[in-house]
């Protein structure tokens, strides 16, 4: 019995699009690494406007990158303390200009309409001065998560499970390039129309990286149009899955690299000459589902290249339930354990200090009580199917690692770039499972990406960097590192040489230093090549200059 | 239906002569696996080819399950054991779970080529080698509680070239 089901879509409805050239954020690698520590001085004209925690109170008019506002203009929250008498509470209110709504019961929260004239800022700032107070917020609006229309979606328990819905209402996406070294795929698949660039063939040695399948096994499916899917298929287009990113026209971009065969096997030097392709290509992220056996220098070379580039690598731990294999054992690659959809370790994950993070790959638990084992459910095509458009599941390490590739383009799409900063952001935001902290067999978590892509606190995080300005625009000479609620920041991979540090809070969240953004800079500070270049200050106020482009 | 098909016409036997086309067998309940190499004898640097064919001789289908994409192996030792090349030494696999069933009579093919270089890439000297076909493949060390099955193996003869 083949353990595999396939969903079958018969009608070939999408139109298709054009095959994109995808550009790639303009990223300056990094090179000739030095450090540079220091810490973020607010300047006294924003200092009262900093919230604790170094965010900035919410504002009015604040927009998501989608478009929607997320606070309401003229009305705010307030809870009184318990003993407060209600002449008191109105006569707050009066002082304000607030005109009570109504009372929220069971909770006393009190929604007021402020009137024409007065700031929600100076609003709140009084309501929080007093002590009658127990707490001030500006309303919120509330908005239905993100739910894509595509046809198999409901059965995609996988990204739910990594809190997705919640992110794809921040992002889903830019014109990322995820490299996918693997078989090749499927370029007739309807959910990948317009999603993919030029890639290469190292199997073949030509251009055409299409996945022919596998002549000794005709029934097995293409590994790399599944693990394609999963990264970027054409989401929201009213069939087939949805991907971890919304590939498209204007989404994320997947660069097909054939370094395994239509069986899945390739050979050392077919991988690190997929990578060094990828990276030389403008892939900043590149998908590794495979293992070897062996701990290739020649892979680990490529790794490296890639990685000093300014590439993040992401890896399949392995299926051995033993130890990490290579590449994902490299320092320089993020490992990717798999998950059951109850949170248990799948059985097969192989585990073991490499381990970076967890994210779903299937097992034999069936939590939606289908009678089936809950697996990855993805784009699909074999041989043996006639032509159309298939959707199957596959269960392995495979699966959760482009899971956690689609999640680092997020992360990309939202200005956190570089291999370091969106390990980081991967490890600090998972969600914690098995044993407190890091473990060896679900790292730092599973993956969840509303937290790493800043759902709670949207655009709020302020951030640091080294490199060089010019005019109205910045060449970044390091990775974008998050300044930590005591104002402290590291950068490791600065370039070497006289450079400017800053530090910018993207408060409106356009990318962009502009207006609405407190922004700071300090020039002159000397990065010398292998040591740290500590106690540089960079005093942050609210920008009011050109835009500049980071 | 893929019917047991060798390279080298001579059936199943141990081979013991050089240059007898060696093709050996070993039984596990109804599935046969049977390895063979297309000459038993070579002279220095003619590639080696090698044919793994796994046949299901029973009633019933017998199923298979994989960690990842890697479904055989083939290991070339010296007749002391040390082994001097293993197939899967470079070679990557996709992570992805999978089953093979072999439905009754049913067979599977794999072939390879052994170039008569060492896993560092280095030619091998002339001299015996013992070939070993692996079904399914061994795990990676350090994998406990893992029993390795001997596979079928075959002997071939790497001669000088002759001037």
């Amino acid at each position: 019995m083949h353990s595999w089901h396939v969903v079958t879509l018969a009608v070939a409805a999408l139109v298709v699009a054009t095959a994109c050239g995808g550009g790639a954020t303009g990223v300056t690698p990094p090179s000739g690494p030095g450090a540079v520590s220091g810490t973020t001085s607010v300047d006294a004209g924003v200092a009262t406007a900093l919230a604790a925690g170094g965010s900035l109170p919410r504002a009015r008019g604040v927009r998501s990158l989608r478009g929607l506002a997320v606070y309401v203009p003229d009305e705010v929250l307030v809870k009184f303390r318990p003993s407060v008498q209600a002449q008191d509470e109105n006569s707050l209110h009066a002082s304000v200009g607030g005109r009570l709504l109504r009372v929220i019961p069971r909770i006393d929260v009190h929604i007021l309409k402020l009137s024409a004239g007065t700031s929600v800022q100076s609003a709140l700032a009084t309501y929080r001065s007093s002590s009658l107070v127990q707490y001030a917020e500006q309303s919120a609006y509330a908005y239905a998560l993100a739910t894509p229309n595509d046809q198999f979606y409901p059965l995609q328990w996988h990204y739910p499970k990594i809190n997705l819905p919640a992110a794809w209402d921040v992002t889903t996406g830019a014109p990322v390039i995820v490299a996918v070294v693997d078989t090749g795929i499927r370029f007739d698949h309807q959910d990948v129309q317009g999603v993919t660039v030029q890639g290469y063939d190292f199997i073949d040695n030509d251009s055409n990286p299409t996945d022919p399948g596998c002549v000794t096994a005709p029934d097995d499916p293409s590994h790399g149009t599944h693990v394609a899917g999963t990264i970027a298929a054409l989401t929201n287009n009213g069939v087939g899955v949805a991907g971890v990113t919304w590939g498209g026209a204007s989404g994320v971009k997947i660069m097909p690299v054939r370094a395994l065969d239509g069986c899945g096997h390739g050979t050392d030097v077919a991988a690190a000459s997929g990578i060094i392709y990828a990276a030389d290509n403008g892939a900043k992220v590149i998908n590794l589902s495979l293992r070897f056996l062996a701990s290739p220098q020649v892979v680990q070379d490529a790794v490296n290249y890639a990685y000093n580039r300014g590439v993040t690598l992401v890896a399949a731990a392995g299926n051995d339930n033993g130890p990490v294999g290579y590449p994902a054992a490299y320092p320089n690659v993020i490992a990717v354990a798999a998950i059951a959809c109850d949170n248990t370790k799948a059985s097969y994950s192989n585990f073991g200090p490499e381990i970076s993070v967890a994210a779903p790959g299937g097992d034999t638990p069936d939590c939606d009580g289908d009678g089936s084992p809950d697996w990855v459910l993805s784009t699909w095509w074999s041989p043996t199917l006639s032509s159309g458009n298939y959707y199957g599941y596959d269960q392995g390490t495979s699966m959760a690692a482009p899971h956690v590739s689609g999640v680092a383009a997020l992360l990309i799409s939202r200005g956190i770039v570089g291999p370091a900063a969106i390990r980081n952001r991967l490890q600090q935001t998972a969600t914690d499972l098995g044993a407190p902290g890091w473990d060896p067999y679900f790292g730092w978590g599973l993956v969840n990406a509303a937290a790493a892509v800043g759902v709670a606190n949207t655009a709020t995080a302020m951030r640091a960097f080294a490199g060089m300005i010019g005019g109205s625009s910045i060449t970044r000479q390091s990775d974008i590192v998050q300044v930590n609620a005591a104002g402290g920041f590291a950068i490791t991979n600065a370039q070497t040489g006289t450079k400017s540090v800053f530090a910018w809070q993207d408060f409106n969240g356009n990318g962009v230093i502009d207006a609405e953004d407190v922004y700071g800079r300090t020039d002159n500070v000397v990065v010398n090549p292998g040591s740290t270049t500590t106690g540089v200050i960079v005093t942050v106020r609210r920008y009011t200059g050109s835009p500049i482009q980071p | 239906m893929h019917r047991l098909r060798l390279s080298c016409l001579v059936p199943l036997l141990i081979a013991t002569q050089s240059f007898a086309c060696p093709a050996v067998s070993v039984r596990r309940g109804p599935v046969e696996i049977a390895l063979a190499a297309s000459k038993g004898g070579y002279v220095v640097g003619e590639p080696v080819e090698l044919t793994l064919t796994v046949t299901n001789w029973g009633g019933e289908a017998v199923a298979y399950r994989f960690n990842d994409a890697q479904r055989y192996d083939f290991v070339v030792m010296r007749e002391n054991g040390t082994v001097v090349w293993r197939w899967s030494h470079d070679k990557a696999f996709a992570q992805v779970l999978g089953t093979l069933t072999l439905p009754p009579g049913d067979s599977r093919v794999y072939r390879e080529g052994w170039d008569q270089k060492n896993i560092d890439g280095e030619a091998v000297v002339p001299g015996r080698y013992v070939v070993e076909g692996i079904y399914p493949p061994r795990r990676p060390p350090g994998i406990p509680g893992v029993a390795q099955q001997r596979g079928p193996r075959v002997m071939i003869n790497v001669s000088p070239l002759l001037r």
